[in-house]
C-alpha cells in the first residue's frame, strides 16, 4: 500500500550516454557510419529515403538530446548553445589550420613543376623552405607472389583462428565461474534460509548493508551478553555459510553444579553437553553450542554479581565458583569450567542428585525469567532522568534457589520436632495433633512481595509452609513458617496464630528461630493441658464439696507453670504441677501439707510409654492415660 | 521535572510502517494508551481588578504590593486532568493493528479485541509550560504531573480556581528506548459533557474505534519525549538532547523529528484586556 | 468511629514546650504503648488576590497541603470555596469555617505540587506558611481504645535542621476516643458526604475526650483551657490497618487542616 509513495518520481540523468563532449560525437558518429570521407551525398540521400539502419542510431541520441533540454532553465540553454557555438569554433579553426597545412605541402610537392603552386604556399613555407625542393614520382604497384599472398593469407586466418579460440576458452571459464558462483550462492541463501526456518533470526547489519549475521544471544540479556550474541555469516569456498571465526574461539565453559555434605561431594548435575565431535558440525549446531555457552556464561556471571551482594549469608564467591551454604553440613558449589569432575561418593538412599539437578534447572529457568522482567521493566515508562545512572538490579537468582533449600531444611527440622512434642501426647491419650497444611491461613499477610507476572512468579514469592496444631476441646491454632532472603524477613520466620485459654490469650506471635518457634508451642501445649485440666478438676471439685462442708478442693494457682494447688479451708496442702518437656510430659504431685509426710507422685509420659515414680518407686504403667493419672491423683488426694 | 522532546507527523498510510519500524528499534511490542484529557482553564484573579494605581493617593506603591503585583500578573496556564486508562488485562485495549517484528519470535497478533468492561482511569493533574524560547536543538518546557487518587476532582479545582473547558482523547501506542518515550498518537472528539460526568464518563472506551479524529485525514503525531528532573543542569540537558538527537539521526529514513513549533505550544491564557477598562 | 479532638496550646517565644514533660508523665504514670513517631507536614497557601491591602480578608480562600503519619503514603490537599456572602458575625470561627474540598495524591508529588503552586500558579495562590511536626510522640492507652499523640509545631528549619526556640510554634494534642462498644450508624467517607461535618461529636464524647485529657495532664501543671479545640468523627486509625496504606482518613485531615489554618 505504501510503495507508491517510495518510488522516486525523478529518473536519474544518465550523463555517460549522452556526453555532451563534440569529439566524442564525432568518434561515436564515426564508429557508427564510418568515416566522413566515405559519406557521400547520394548515401545520405539513401539513408533519409528510410532505407539505412544507421538512422535508428541516431533517435535515442536525438531523444537524449531533446529531453533534458526540456526540464532546462532558458538561462542554462543558452549558456550551453554559447559553449556549444564556442566548442565548434574551435574545432573549425583547427580543421582550417589543417587544411592550411595540407594546401603548404601539396603546393611545395608540386611548386617544382607550376609556378601557380608557389603562390599558394604560405609565406611561412616561403621562407624556410626554397621552392621546388620537393618532388614526387608515381611508383608502379608491384603485384604480390602468390606465395607470400597465401603465406599472408594463412598467417591472418591462423591469427583469427587463435584469437577466436582464446575468447572462446575466455567465455567458456567466464560461463562455468558464473555457474559455480550461482551454485554458491544458491547453496548460501538455502542455508539462510534454513537457518530462518529452523528459528534462527537472520539479518543485515545497518552499517554494512553486504553484510549477513546472525542473532544467537537472548535479547533482553544484559548488553554486553547481548551484543555479543551476534555473529556474522560468512560464505565458504563453496558457498556453505560458515560463522564468523572469532566467536567461535571461545572456549566451552559449562556451569556445574555439585552438592556435598561434610565436605564430601554427594551429588553432581551438569546441563546435557552436546558431545564434541571431531568432524564439523552443521551450523545449526554450532549456533547452539554458542547460544549454550553464552548463556552458561552469563548464567555465572550474574550468579557471580548477586553472589557479592550475598556474602553475608554464606555465599562464598571464587574464581570460577560460587558456594552456597544451605544448612550446617550442606553445601552447594557451582562451578563454571571446561571438564567436569563427575566422581561424587553417592549415598543411594539421599536425594542429594535431586537437589543437584533442581538447582542446576530452577538457575537456568530463574534467569529467563530475569530476561522477561527485563522486557516488562523496560516496557514501562522510563522514570525522569537523572544525575545518578540506574545499574540494572542484580537477578534473584540464587536468593531464591536458597530460599527453598532453605526452607526446606528449615522446614523437615521444625516438622520432626512438632513430631516429638506430639508424641507424649498421643501416648497419655489427649487429642492434640499437629498435622501439616498446605496453606498458612491468615498468618504472614502483612508479607507481601512485589513480584511481576512472570513464568515462574510462585518462585518468587516467600517459599510459605505451614502447620494446625489441634488442641483439646476443639481449640485449634496455626503454625506457619516463612523464609525469604530479601526484606523483611531475611531467613526464617514462625507465626504462631492466636489461642485463646480464657485464663491466658496468645495473641499473633513471631519467633525468629526454630527452637524459639518449638519451645512457644510446647509453651501453648502446657497451657492446654492446664484448661484441659482445669475443666476436669471442675467436673470433679463439685461432689466433695457437698459432702465434706467447706473441705478441700482444687485451683489453678499458677496456670503459666502449670501449677494446681489443693486447699484445705483455703490452705494449700498439696500442688500438682504439670510440665511439658522437649520429648515428655509429666504431672508432679506433692502435697505439702503439714503433719503428714511429704509425698511424691510423678506420673510421665515419653513416646514409648508411661511411667508412674511414687516415692522412690518407679513403675511402668503402660495403659494409664492422662485423664486416668489426674484422676488417681485426685481420688487420692481429695 | 522538565521535559525535552521532539515532534514528527505520521500520515495514514505510514502509520502501520512506522509502529513497525519503531518495534523494530525499539525491540518491543507497542503499548496501547488510552488517555482521556480533561481542560481546565484558570479564573482570572480577582484581584486584578483591585491593583492599587502606581499613581494614586499612597504615592510610591509600598514593596510589599509591588511584589503581589509581579505575582497577580505572572501569567495564567490551563491545567489539564489527563485521565490514563489502565487496561483490564495486559493486553486489554489493543486496538486492531498488529505490529509484530516480522523476524522475531513475538509475531503473535493482538487481534482479539477484548470487551472492554469497566476500566479503571488513573487521574493525575497535568501542567506544561510553554516551550523555553530561543532557537534550541529540541523543545524544552517545564511540566508538572501531579497524580491524583481519590477526592472529588473537579470540585477540589473549581474552588483551586480552576474551570472545565471541554474534553478530548488521545489514543495511540508508545515504544520506550533507554529514557525516551516514543509517542504515536492522534486526537480523537468527544462529546462535551458536564465536567462531573466527564470524569466519570468511560462509556465511550469500548467503541473507541468510531470516535471522529480531529485530523480528518487520520494522521497521527509523532512525539518523542525524555523527562529529566532537572533540566536546568547542564549536564542532564545535553545527554537528554544528545539522546534525543540520536534517535532522531536513527529513524531519519522512516520520520522526521523537529523541536515543536513553540506558539502552537503556548498552555497561557491569553491575556485579556478587560480589566484594563 | 472513634470521635478525635485536636487541641493547640499555642507557645510564646522562646517558652520551652511542655510536650516532653507530658509524655514522660503519661509513659511513667499510665500502662502506655508507645505507637511509630507521630509528624505532619502542612503547607499553606492564601490566594494572591486577598492578600492586596484593599481586599477583605474575610473571604479569604485558602489551600491546604497535608502529610499525616496516620496515612503514610498519602498527601492532603484541600481548598476551601469561595464565600459568597460576608459571615455574619465572628462569634466562632472554627464553627462556620468552610467546609474544605479534598482530595489526595501520593506524598512523593507533594513537593513538586508545592512547587507548581510557587512559581506557576502564584497569579491565583501565595504560600502563606508551612508548620511542622517532626518528632512527635504516639502513645496507646488501654489496649489502643485511647490514643494520644503530641508533638511540637514548628516552622521548618530549612537545611541546617536545628530546632531552635524561635521556630516553636505551639504544641499539639489528638485525642483519638476508639470506641469499640458503642455503635453509632455508619457514615460514608465520600469526599461528597462532607456537607454533614462536626455532626456526630455529641457533648458526651466532647466531654469525654476533654476529662481525660485532664486526666491524663493531671499534676503536670499543663493547662489545656487556654488551648484551641476541634472535635469531630474520624475514621477509624487502628495501627492494624497501617500497612494498608494510602487509605484515605477525609474527616481527620479536614480537622487537622482545620486546626492549622489559623495557628495562633
Amino acid at each position: 500500500m505504501s510503495e507508491s509513495k517510495t518510488i522516486s518520481l525523478l529518473i536519474p540523468p544518465e550523463q555517460d550516454s549522452t556526453s555532451q563532449d563534440l569529439q566524442v560525437q564525432i568518434q561515436k558518429i564515426v564508429a557508427q557510419k564510418g568515416h566522413f570521407r566515405h559519406v557521400t551525398e547520394q548515401s545520405l540521400l539513401a539513408q533519409i529515403r528510410g532505407k539505412a539502419p544507421g538512422s535508428k542510431h541516431n533517435d535515442p541520441q536525438g531523444d537524449g538530446q531533446v529531453e533534458p533540454e526540456e526540464d532546462e532553465t532558458p538561462q542554462k540553454r543558452q549558456e550551453r548553445l554559447w559553449k556549444s557555438r564556442e566548442e565548434m569554433l574551435e574545432r573549425l579553426s583547427y580543421a582550417q589550420n589543417e587544411i592550411l597545412c595540407a594546401l603548404d605541402f601539396v603546393s611545395l610537392l608540386i611548386s617544382k613543376q607550376s609556378v601557380p603552386a608557389q603562390h599558394s604556399m604560405s609565406p611561412a613555407l616561403k621562407d624556410a623552405v626554397p621552392a621546388g625542393t620537393l618532388a614526387a614520382r608515381v611508383l608502379p604497384a608491384k603485384p604480390l607472389s602468390s606465395s607470400v599472398q597465401r603465406r599472408l593469407a594463412s598467417a591472418s586466418q591462423g591469427r583469427r583462428l587463435a584469437s577466436f579460440r582464446s575468447t572462446s576458452i575466455k567465455l567458456s571459464t567466464a560461463s562455468s565461474r558464473l555457474k559455480i558462483d550461482a551454485e554458491r550462492e544458491t547453496e548460501y541463501w538455502a542455508q539462510i534460509a534454513d537457518l530462518t526456518a529452523s528459528g534462527w533470526a537472520v539479518s543485515r547489519l545497518p552499517r554494512d548493508s553486504k553484510a549477513i549475521g546472525v542473532h544467537f544471544g537472548f535479547p533482553e540479556s544484559a548488553p554486553q551478553f547481548r551484543d555479543r550474541g551476534f555473529a556474522l555469516l560468512r560464505q565458504a569456498d563453496d558457498g556453505a555459510v560458515i560463522l564468523d571465526k572469532h566467536p567461535i574461539q571461545r572456549k566451552r565453559k559449562r556451569l556445574g553444579v555439585y552438592v556435598s555434605r561434610n565436605n564430601t561431594k554427594t551429588a553432581f548435575f551438569q546441563a546435557r553437553t552436546s558431545v564434541q565431535k571431531a568432524q564439523p558440525q552443521s551450523i545449526g549446531d554450532q549456533l547452539t553450542d554458542m547460544r549454550d555457552s553464552l548463556f552458561e556464561e552469563e548464567l555465572f556471571y550474574e550468579v557471580c554479581r548477586e553472589a557479592r551482594i550475598m556474602a553475608n549469608q554464606g555465599v562464598t564467591t571464587r574464581a570460577d565458583s560460587v558456594d552456597l551454604e544451605v544448612t550446617g553440613g550442606c553445601q552447594i558449589s557451582l562451578v563454571f569450567a571446561e571438564q567436569h569432575d563427575s566422581d561424587v561418593d553417592a549415598t543411594p538412599d539421599s536425594d542429594d542428585h535431586i537437589v543437584a539437578e533442581f538447582v542446576a534447572v530452577a538457575l537456568r529457568l530463574l534467569l529467563n525469567a530475569a530476561h522477561q522482567q527485563n522486557l516488562v521493566r523496560r516496557s514501562q515508562k522510563p522514570p525522569p532522568m537523572t544525575l545518578k545512572s540506574r545499574p540494572l538490579p542484580e537477578y534473584a537468582l540464587i536468593r531464591l534457589i536458597l530460599t527453598h533449600l532453605r526452607h526446606k531444611a528449615e522446614a523437615t527440622r521444625f516438622w520432626k520436632s512438632c513430631r516429638d512434642l506430639a508424641k507424649p501426647f498421643l501416648q497419655a491419650g489427649i487429642q492434640v495433633s499437629i498435622t501439616p497444611q498446605k496453606s498458612t491461613g491468615n498468618l504472614f499477610e502483612s508479607l507481601s512481595v512485589d513480584h511481576s507476572s512472570t513464568l515462574l512468579s510462585e518462585m518468587m514469592l516467600p517459599a510459605k509452609a505451614g502447620c494446625k496444631v489441634s488442641l483439646t476441646e476443639g481449640r485449634t491454632m496455626q503454625v506457619g513458617l516463612a523464609t525469604f532472603l530479601g526484606p523483611p524477613l531475611y531467613g526464617s520466620r514462625y507465626e504462631t496464630s492466636p489461642v485463646d485459654f480464657g485464663f491466658s490469650h496468645m495473641p499473633i506471635l513471631r519467633h525468629e528461630t526454630e527452637g524459639a518457634a518449638v519451645s512457644c508451642i510446647r509453651r501453648i501445649l502446657l497451657l492446654d493441658l492446664v484448661a484441659h485440666v482445669e475443666t476436669l478438676v471442675k467436673e470433679r471439685n463439685i461432689p466433695p464439696e457437698s459432702e465434706h462442708g467447706p473441705s478441700k478442693h482444687w485451683k489453678l494457682a499458677h496456670p503459666h507453670d502449670g501449677e494446681f494447688i489443693i486447699c484445705e479451708s483455703d490452705e494449700a496442702v498439696g500442688k500438682m504441677k504439670i510440665a511439658v518437656l522437649p520429648e515428655s510430659i509429666s504431672i508432679k504431685w506433692s502435697n505439702t501439707g503439714k503433719g503428714s509426710a511429704s509425698k511424691y507422685l510423678i506420673w510421665t509420659w515419653t513416646a514409648r510409654g508411661c511411667t508412674k515414680a511414687d516415692g522412690t518407686a518407679v513403675a511402668s504403667q503402660v495403659d494409664t492415660d492422662f485423664d486416668q493419672a489426674i484422676d488417681q491423683i485426685m481420688k487420692g488426694s481429695l | 521535572m522538565h521535559e525535552f522532546a521532539l515532534y514528527g507527523q505520521v500520515s495514514r498510510d505510514d502509520h502501520h510502517r512506522t509502529l513497525q519500524q519503531l518495534a523494530g528499534y525499539t525491540r518491543m511490542q507497542p503499548q496501547e494508551t488510552v488517555e482521556i484529557h480533561l481542560v481546565f482553564k484558570p479564573r482570572t484573579p480577582a484581584g486584578l481588578d483591585h491593583l492599587p494605581s502606581a499613581g494614586g493617593s499612597q504615592g510610591v506603591m509600598q514593596q510589599d504590593v509591588q511584589k503581589l503585583k509581579t505575582m497577580l500578573n505572572a501569567g495564567l496556564f490551563y491545567l489539564q486532568l489527563v485521565g490514563e486508562v489502565v487496561p483490564d488485562k495486559p493486553k486489554g485495549t489493543e486496538n486492531d493493528e498488529d505490529v509484530a517484528m516480522s523476524n522475531g519470535d513475538g509475531d503473535h497478533a493482538e487481534s482479539d479485541r477484548s470487551a472492554d468492561e469497566k476500566s479503571a482511569v488513573r487521574w493525575s493533574l497535568d501542567f506544561k509550560d510553554t516551550p523555553e524560547p530561543g532557537k534550541q536543538p529540541v523543545s524544552t518546557r517545564l511540566v508538572s504531573r501531579i497524580s491524583m487518587t481519590d477526592g472529588d476532582f473537579v470540585r477540589f479545582l473549581d474552588n483551586f480556581g480552576y474551570e472545565y473547558v471541554s474534553r478530548y482523547i488521545v489514543v495511540g501506542s508508545k515504544f520506550y528506548d533507554h529514557d525516551t518515550t516514543l509517542f504515536v498518537h492522534k486526537v480523537l472528539r468527544l462529546s462535551q459533557i458536564s465536567a462531573d460526568e466527564a470524569v466519570r464518563d468511560t462509556s465511550f472506551l469500548p467503541n473507541i474505534t468510531e470516535l471522529p479524529e480531529l485530523d480528518g485525514s487520520g494522521g497521527y503525531t509523532i512525539q518523542a519525549s525524555i523527562d529529566v528532573v532537572d533540566g536546568n543542569n547542564p549536564e542532564l540537558k545535553e545527554r537528554a538532547t544528545r539522546q534525543l538527537l540520536a534517535l532522531k539521526e536513527a529513524l531519519k529514513q522512516a520520520v522526521d523529528l523537529t523541536p515543536g513549533d513553540r506558539l502552537s505550544l503556548d498552555t497561557r491564557v491569553p491575556v485579556t484586556s478587560t480589566r484594563t477598562q | 468511629m472513634p470521635s478525635t479532638g485536636l487541641f493547640f496550646l499555642p507557645i510564646a517565644p522562646n517558652q520551652p514546650s511542655p510536650s516532653a514533660l507530658l509524655v514522660s508523665h503519661i509513659s511513667r504514670s499510665f500502662p502506655a504503648e508507645t505507637l511509630p513517631t507521630f509528624h505532619l507536614d502542612h503547607r499553606l497557601f492564601v490566594d494572591t488576590s486577598s492578600l492586596l491591602p484593599n481586599s477583605d480578608t474575610s473571604l479569604r480562600r485558602y489551600t491546604s497541603i497535608l502529610t499525616l503519619c496516620h496515612s503514610p503514603g498519602t498527601t492532603y490537599v484541600g481548598t476551601t470555596p469561595p464565600k459568597e456572602k460576608p459571615p455574619a458575625a465572628a462569634s466562632d470561627p472554627p464553627a462556620t469555617s468552610p467546609t474544605s474540598t479534598l482530595i489526595t495524591i501520593p506524598s512523593a508529588h507533594a513537593d513538586p505540587f508545592t512547587q507548581l503552586i510557587g512559581t506557576k500558579l502564584q497569579s491565583h495562590w501565595a504560600h502563606r506558611q508551612s508548620l511542622v511536626v517532626d518528632n512527635g510522640t504516639a502513645l496507646a492507652l488501654q489496649h489502643e481504645e485511647w490514643i494520644v499523640r503530641i508533638g511540637d509545631v514548628r516552622t521548618p528549619t530549612g537545611r541546617s535542621g536545628q530546632q531552635t526556640a524561635s521556630n516553636l510554634r505551639g504544641m499539639i494534642v489528638e485525642v483519638s476516643f476508639n470506641d469499640t462498644t458503642s455503635v453509632r450508624p455508619g457514615r460514608k467517607d465520600s469526599a461528597d458526604q462532607q456537607d454533614t461535618q462536626h455532626s456526630g461529636v455529641g457533648k458526651d464524647d466532647e466531654t469525654l475526650i476533654r476529662g481525660f485529657l485532664d486526666s491524663l495532664f493531671d499534676g503536670t501543671g499543663v493547662q489545656m483551657a487556654s488551648s484551641r479545640a476541634l472535635f469531630r468523627n474520624t475514621r477509624s486509625t487502628n495501627p492494624e490497618d497501617k500497612d494498608r496504606s494510602g487509605v484515605a482518613d477525609w474527616d481527620l485531615a479536614s480537622l487537622y487542616m482545620d486546626m492549622l489554618r489559623t495557628p495562633r
